[in-house]
């Protein structure tokens, strides 16, 4: 304990001989020494404490065990809080998010970097870099059928069995996401192997079955080839092969054809329609896109600085966008076809999350903000059951479809 | 040319009312500018986030591994007891302490030049022997706290004059050998082609050498040649510079063969500018940090191969002190068995020398590295 | 060391002499492919470039000689009138960021002629290049790896201004600020480092630090492909802007062909290293006369439910530049392969308006 505190001393005492001499004048664009001490030591002490919570071991199934609020439902997120403890700051990546995606159904989440819809799947996998990344409250309640698990409170030993078998994932890269020095039939076949207990030559039956059912020409042959040997498309369907191989009820894209060519991407969205429709799970899917969204999601979630800002039917959000965030993000993207002079833009930078303030966060880049906008953060409103926005334009409208 | 400017950004650019008004937004904090297109004042949100200079951000993550800090501890530690230690000893390097030991004959020669103006002058030796009482192999008491050594030396006075030697010779060394490793490793990976394949064979070269063998050899050549003991030792470090710069060099040349083909560079041709400039701007400043890491590391090397060398009797001259030398007196059985207080001490410090700046070191290497998460 | 090596230390250890020799062998081969008598400059043309070649040794023999290339450029024309903008697509791998490099001799070029205002730049010397570098600039695709990371901003932007004597020293300062206005960057940003900044801003300075040497020409790599949407449309709005304001002549080079559609004036479409369509912007995106082309614009998504196009698929992956295939290079793809394809290059023909077309489906005479 005494040694310690001799280390702190330490570090604190060259800390301050450093602020003197980079910011002589106090440069009010980085932080004090005092100020990231502060930070540094709330961190550590919040970081502690879930972390302990976490360590408990023997949890009981029912500590976990919680119902769906609609059993249609695959998953539910509530309220989901996941924050990173930086070092410049708590970065609330996802704060308050709630949405739910329906059993067999595609849901698109969009946003730009940063705006935490990569961290909402991680929190789902409890994927998320500990310890500076953790959740700090609210539910994911995921479907088993029969019951449902909260998978905020999960235990990891249980988790491990939902990772791969009920929830799988695909990465943005498939450069890196396969391991080099495996064959692909070994790496698919791992994963067979690991959730369903049969046999070998069953395994390697099941990862050809997969590999045909992407749309792979020569299964045999690619069963044996090291991921090097295959083009970015090639590896992005035998991802898609080993997350499909273990019939998971859900399916987390994450950004699964930006790495990849135009007539690669066709490729790749084609099949992960098929394939949804021949294994009746659901698909959450994330991406930048809105072109990619428009052909393929059923719902559509739009996320903005960790929030979720409007959510509804794909029909809803593309036909009768209310978010001025959404609406800006439609035409300032230009569309093959559609001849403009000059194409509108947001102004502005997308907010780092650390120490918002509390009011709408599109506040600062809106065009249309009202005296409102400066008060607390705009509740959701419901314009029609299945169409929400969080936006005081809006208010008094509930039920009404948005229009004026 | 002369049309585009003139019509150009200039003309559009934001109207200066006066040099001083710019020279006062300079000097003062600086604010966001309402600007013309109003895209300063939305960028309030993310340009209130406050972030970490970038020295700051190093030292942060260095001080955030604990192996750092006591390494640094460690250094800091050594350097204030070689330096500011020995002014409190009341013993000199050499001193022999008298004590209440054994009496011995201390002989002194005293060299005394007689001359007269009619003859050729000659010199007179004188051969003084006297009894001394000396405090030999003294254990270690309130007077010797580490006990004295065969002569009748303060060992914990002789471990800080020894600190000082090992401590100025491997720094000096460092540095020298970051020298000629920037300098050569900047051409070969920089030029490329035949200079590079030049270089980088001269490097193969001097791998090869088996170092020990060499240092033994030049050892003794140098005790052959009659070199001056107290020059020797810029021998020494000459030799030690000239084995250890291969290591610098290829980590220089790697670090600029990556370097040389970012954007960044790219970008810097693209805009013309000049071979001195792309180097010592552009190139040298990024490889510092990776240089900073592997010079800290190869100060523990230097300090244990000195210390081998005086062990073996081959570097800092046996007058002197110093670590490796000190160890030297093991040979004898029963030294090894019987005074612990003479051998052990100057091990620990070169143990507490090589670790500290290898934990340094690796703080630093992950402190540095842009990628590390923590 | 000779003075040549201290110029170009971007010229990697390949013998340029053993890529000429596999030129001309090649160019033997191809004897019915007569000799182009040289046509005169047009005066309109900022940049002229004929039969532009680049090709990379990819494997060498036992001494160091190149047995087989990459053929990241081969035999691309297209010229460019003062303050247009002309765009390039294709797909990753077909040579765009190589042809774009090519062209301002940051590698040099395999064979073919590029004419800068009248002057051949591949016959240029070191120092006449170096002097003419100003007048042509690129903004790269990667705003992270494209700056100086131990710079401030203000010393990025203002360094090669400093050394081609652009402004007097007095003035850099005020210069610089002037310039980075311009480009919407505030005040306090001179003495911060790049990595504090999101990648838009960083694209920003970029733009800035191009734009700060008042160049003429500017070649853009995919300068939006990392950025989020919003941001996008910000730093296109930028390019057109400054582009009103100076009169600079682009290269825009970008797979999105949304954005290309939106900020060229004409389009080429490059697949392979060649170019197999190129004409006005209205033209190709109106009406794509390659079926690559037609393939690559149904291939793009509409962000709008109704508006599900009838996409052609294309079968497989592109060929790797080292055997590419021979005839049309795109008959591996095609839906409507023909046996020709497979045997004969097609000519790249002018169909009228200048939209040219490389593809035997038309009359080839």
């Amino acid at each position: 304990m005494l040694f310690k505190k001799r280390t702190t001393t330490q570090s604190e005492s060259s800390e301050g001989g450093e602020v003197k001499k980079s910011a002589p004048k106090g440069n009010p664009h980085y932080l004090s020494a005092k100020e990231s001490r502060e930070i540094a030591k709330s961190n550590a002490r919040t970081i502690r404490e879930l972390e302990k919570k976490k360590r408990v071991k023997h949890v009981d199934e029912s500590m976990y065990t919680c119902r769906m609020h609609d059993e249609n439902n695959i998953v539910e997120f509530d309220d989901l809080h996941t924050y990173f403890f930086t070092d410049a700051g708590v970065s609330k990546a996802v704060d308050g998010v709630t949405f739910s995606i329906p059993k067999g159904a595609t849901v698109g989440v969009v946003g730009e970097s940063g705006c935490g819809k990569s961290v909402t799947s991680l929190s789902l996998m409890q994927l998320v870099q500990s310890p500076q990344g953790q959740i700090v409250s609210g539910e994911i309640r995921f479907n088993m059928g029969d019951k449902a698990y909260d998978i905020a409170k999960m235990p990891v030993s249980e988790m491990r069995k939902i990772r791969g078998k009920q929830i799988a994932m695909i990465f943005q890269e498939p450069m890196t996401s396969l391991n080099p020095v495996f064959r692909i039939g070994y790496q698919i076949d791992e994963m067979v192997l690991l959730h369903t207990g049969c046999t070998k030559e069953e395994a390697k039956e099941r990862s050809i079955e997969m590999l045909k059912l992407v749309g792979i020409a020569a299964p045999e042959r690619v069963y044996r080839c090291y991921p090097h040997e295959l083009s970015g498309g090639m590896r992005q369907r035998v991802m898609i092969a080993i997350a499909l191989s273990c019939n998971p009820r859900l399916i987390i894209a994450d950004e699964p054809t930006t790495a990849l060519d135009v007539t690669i991407q066709a490729q790749i969205l084609d099949l992960l329609r098929e394939i949804k429709d021949k294994i009746d799970g659901s698909v959450m899917l994330i991406t930048h896109d809105l072109g990619v969204i428009a052909e393929m999601a059923d719902y559509v979630v739009v996320m903005y600085a960790g929030r979720v800002i409007e959510t509804g039917t794909t029909e809803e959000i593309f036909r009768n966008p209310l978010h001025p965030y959404t609406i800006g993000l439609q035409k300032s993207k230009p569309v093959v076809g559609r001849k403009i002079d000059r194409l509108y833009n947001i102004p502005g930078q997308v907010p780092n999350p650390i120490d918002m303030p509390d009011f709408c966060y599109f506040k600062d880049r809106c065009d249309r903000c009202i005296d409102k906008c400066n008060g607390e953060y705009p509740h959701f409103i419901h314009v029609s059951p299945t169409h929400r926005v969080s936006c005081y334009l809006y208010e008094g409208m509930e039920g009404k479809g948005g229009s004026k | 040319m002369e049309e585009i400017n003139k019509e150009g950004i200039i003309e559009e650019a934001y109207k200066l009312e006066t040099d001083e008004a710019l020279e006062e937004t300079l000097e003062t904090p600086p604010s966001p500018q309402p600007g013309e297109h109003g895209e300063e004042e939305e960028m309030s949100i993310a340009d209130n986030v406050r972030a970490l200079s970038p020295t700051r951000l190093v030292l942060k993550r260095f001080f955030r591994s604990k192996l750092s800090v006591i390494g640094l501890a460690m250094i800091i530690f050594l350097f204030v007891f070689c330096w500011i230690g020995p002014l409190f000893s009341p013993y000199e390097e050499n001193e022999m302490a008298a004590g209440t030991g054994e009496y011995v004959s201390v002989t002194t020669l005293v060299v005394q030049p007689v001359g007269d103006e009619d003859f050729e002058p000659y010199t007179v030796y004188i051969v003084r022997r006297t009894e001394a009482q000396l405090s030999r192999n003294a254990p270690p008491s309130a007077d010797h706290w580490l006990g004295t050594d065969s002569e009748g030396r303060d060992i914990l006075t002789r471990i800080m004059y020894g600190g000082r030697v090992s401590l100025t010779l491997s720094l000096i060394v460092v540095f020298l050998e970051a020298i000629i490793g920037i300098i050569l490793g900047g051409l070969a990976g920089y030029f490329g082609k035949w200079v590079d394949t030049l270089i980088m064979r001269i490097i193969d070269i001097f791998n090869c050498i088996p170092t020990l063998p060499l240092l033994l050899i030049i050892g003794s050549v140098l005790d052959g040649a009659g070199v001056n003991p107290n020059v020797r030792i810029y021998f020494m470090m000459v030799f030690l510079t000239l084995l250890g710069w291969t290591g610098v060099a290829r980590i220089v040349r790697g670090q600029i063969l990556s370097l040389r083909e970012q954007e960044f560079m790219v970008s810097a041709t693209a805009r013309g500018l000049s071979t001195t400039r792309k180097i010592f701007r552009h190139l040298v400043p990024n490889v510092i940090p990776q240089l900073i890491v592997s010079m800290t590391l190869g100060l523990g090397s230097v300090i244990l191969m000195e210390a081998s060398l005086s062990y073996m009797g081959l570097g800092v001259p046996l007058t002197s002190a110093s670590w490796g030398g000190m160890i030297n007196a093991v040979k004898d059985p029963l030294v090894l068995t019987n005074y612990i207080n003479l051998w052990v001490p100057p091990g620990i410090c070169i143990v507490l020398a090589v670790l500290g700046f290898n934990f340094i070191g690796d703080g630093l290497r992950d402190a540095f590295d842009p990628k590390a998460k923590r | 060391m000779s003075e040549n090596l201290l110029e170009n230390p971007e010229n990697t250890s390949v013998p340029e002499e053993a890529v000429l020799d596999a030129v001309q062998q090649e160019e033997e081969k191809a004897e019915e492919q007569a000799v182009i008598p040289e046509e005169p400059l047009d005066p309109d043309a900022l940049l002229e470039v004929r039969h532009l070649k680049k090709y990379f040794p990819a494997k060498k023999d036992f001494f160091g000689r190149p047995i087989s290339f990459v053929k990241a450029v081969d035999d691309v024309s297209f010229k460019i009138e003062k303050g247009t903008t002309l765009g390039i697509v294709g797909e990753s791998g077909c040579g765009k960021t190589t042809l774009g490099r090519t062209i301002l001799r940051l590698q040099p070029a395999t064979d073919g002629q590029i004419y800068f205002d009248g002057k051949d730049i591949n016959k240029l010397k070191t120092a006449e290049m170096n002097a003419l570098r100003p007048q042509m600039q690129i903004i790269f695709q990667d705003p992270y790896s494209s700056l100086s990371p131990r710079m401030p901003v203000g010393e990025i932007i203002g360094e090669a201004v400093a050394q081609h004597k652009l402004v007097p020293k007095s003035e850099l300062k005020e210069y610089v600020l002037e310039v980075m206005k311009s480009c919407g960057l505030p005040y306090h940003y001179y003495e911060r480092y790049p990595h504090e900044f999101s990648g838009g801003q960083r694209q920003r300075i970029c733009i800035a630090t191009a734009l700060a040497l008042k160049p003429r020409f500017v070649v853009c790599d995919e300068p939006v492909s990392a950025l989020d949407v919003s941001i996008q449309a910000q730093i296109i709005n930028l390019l057109k802007d400054m582009q009103e304001k100076m009169g600079l002549t682009y290269i825009f080079i970008s797979h999105d062909l949304s954005v290309v559609e939106h900020i060229s004036d004409r389009v080429g479409v490059m697949y392979l290293g060649s170019l197999v369509e190129y004409g006005n912007t209205d033209d190709i995106f109106t009406n794509p006369m390659h079926p690559y082309t037609e393939a690559l614009f149904s291939a793009v998504p509409i962000p709008d439910p109704d508006r599900h196009s009838k996409r052609i698929i294309l079968s497989g992956d592109i060929p790797s530049p080292i055997n590419a295939p021979s005839g049309c290079k795109f008959h591996t793809r095609c839906n409507h392969c023909m046996e020709i394809c497979k045997e004969v290059a097609p000519k790249f023909r002018d169909y009228g308006n200048g939209h040219m077309v490389a593809c035997h489906l038309y009359p080839q005479e």
